[in-house]
């Protein structure tokens, strides 16, 4: 009989032990986030970061949600040049987008949420293609407090420009605002 | 006593089938399941009963064992439950072992692949830890055929290994499933 009562304590602790270790890692990762890479069909690779506790649907989510807003912005950009004929624009290697409209030249990059840039990072992006005036960043949810105090700190920081757009207003529109800011496009074709 | 159990639900595949709007998306699961992707944030997302129900098994596995041991006991008539640590030990080594298959999600509609960097370095770490199990499985068979006297915190020593590995296996699922 000991050795059952033995076992039954074990067969309680063992998984006792493993949900609170579980725990304890929820915690301590609570608010961080991890890296995943999309390897796209053109063979390029694309870097996220989402939510250090996201399982496999919740990833896999997240990755759809990033190409989407991808696409939309490309269609966006496609409208864009049927207006400014002198507006060229082609997928980026380091970058998701490279607009140009009179020598200056934009590159675009598209996030659903921008919450982890460095140094490193933004060199990729800046140094993605040759004489980049400025990269701007299109994100779906309000840049984080911490990477505005970063840019602001970059000794690129005149070189870098952000625009949210969020979920309900009219993407189109938003995307042609501010490329036309960047790129000093008139108001009139 | 070998236990070997299938931890599909873990690295289960998923692919893409359907995209209409931003509030009707979808996506179908190898089961054949629909998931609704209407949410943007993943955080807000709760484990599929699926999910739920693997988690379930894998945490009251060892309690279910309980009795068939001692069935098989009062059956054969030859005291098996002595050797409950290294079932325990060997049931935590094969929910381990399934978990070194990388996680590889592809979205079929236009061919992209999802790679976990962290996968990839987490897949060494799990074959130390799955060979270091090993010896702990042969530590508890040891304990429990030699010396099934000796105890760790009034825990027989084969027990205590043996929750050890479980609770261990536990632990490295979690991490495959959430972290990497």
């Amino acid at each position: 009989m000991e050795i059952l009562v033995s076992s039954l304590i074990a067969a309680i602790l063992a998984p006792a032990l493993g949900a609170a270790f579980n725990l304890l890692i929820s915690r301590s990762l609570r608010g961080k986030t991890k890296e995943i890479m999309i390897k796209k069909s053109s063979g390029e690779f694309e870097q996220l970061y989402i939510d250090a506790l996201a399982n496999d649907e919740q990833v896999l989510r997240e990755v759809q949600n990033t190409l989407e807003f991808e696409h939309d912005v490309y269609e966006a950009i496609k409208k864009l040049q049927f207006t400014y004929r002198n507006l060229s624009a082609h997928q980026g290697h380091l970058v998701d987008f490279v607009a140009e409209y009179n020598n200056l030249k934009l590159a675009i990059e598209c996030k659903l949420v921008l919450n982890r840039l460095n140094e490193e990072v933004l060199n990729k992006y800046l140094g993605a293609e040759d004489r980049l005036d400025k990269l701007l960043f299109l994100t779906r949810a309000p840049v984080a407090p911490k990477i505005r105090k970063f840019i602001n700190a970059s000794r690129n920081r005149d070189r870098v420009a952000f625009v949210s757009i969020a979920d309900g207003s009219n993407l189109s529109e938003s995307v042609a605002t501010a490329i036309k800011k960047e790129l000093q496009i008139s108001q009139s074709p | 006593m070998l236990v070997a159990l299938s931890t599909q639900g873990a690295c289960s595949t998923l692919w893409l089938t359907k995209k209409t709007t931003r509030h009707q998306k979808s996506l179908t699961l190898n089961n054949g399941a629909k998931l609704d992707l209407s949410q943007d944030h993943p955080q807000n997302t709760s484990p599929s009963p699926p999910a739920q129900m693997y988690a379930l098994l894998s945490y009251c596995f060892p309690i279910m064992l309980i009795p068939f041991e001692w069935g098989l006991k009062l059956i054969l008539e030859e005291d098996s439950t002595s050797f409950f640590g290294p079932t325990i030990a060997a049931a935590g080594l094969s929910f381990m072992v399934p978990l070194t298959e990388p996680k590889r999600l592809r979205s079929l509609k236009n061919g992209e692949i999802v790679i976990s960097p962290n996968d990839n370095r987490y897949i060494p770490i799990l074959w130390i830890l799955i060979i270091v199990s090993l010896f702990a499985w042969a530590a508890s068979c040891y304990f429990s055929l030699k010396l099934p006297s000796v105890t760790i915190l009034s825990l027989p020593c084969h027990l205590a290994i043996g929750a050890g590995v479980y609770s261990l296996s536990i632990v490295l699922t979690f991490v495959k499933r959430r972290v990497a």
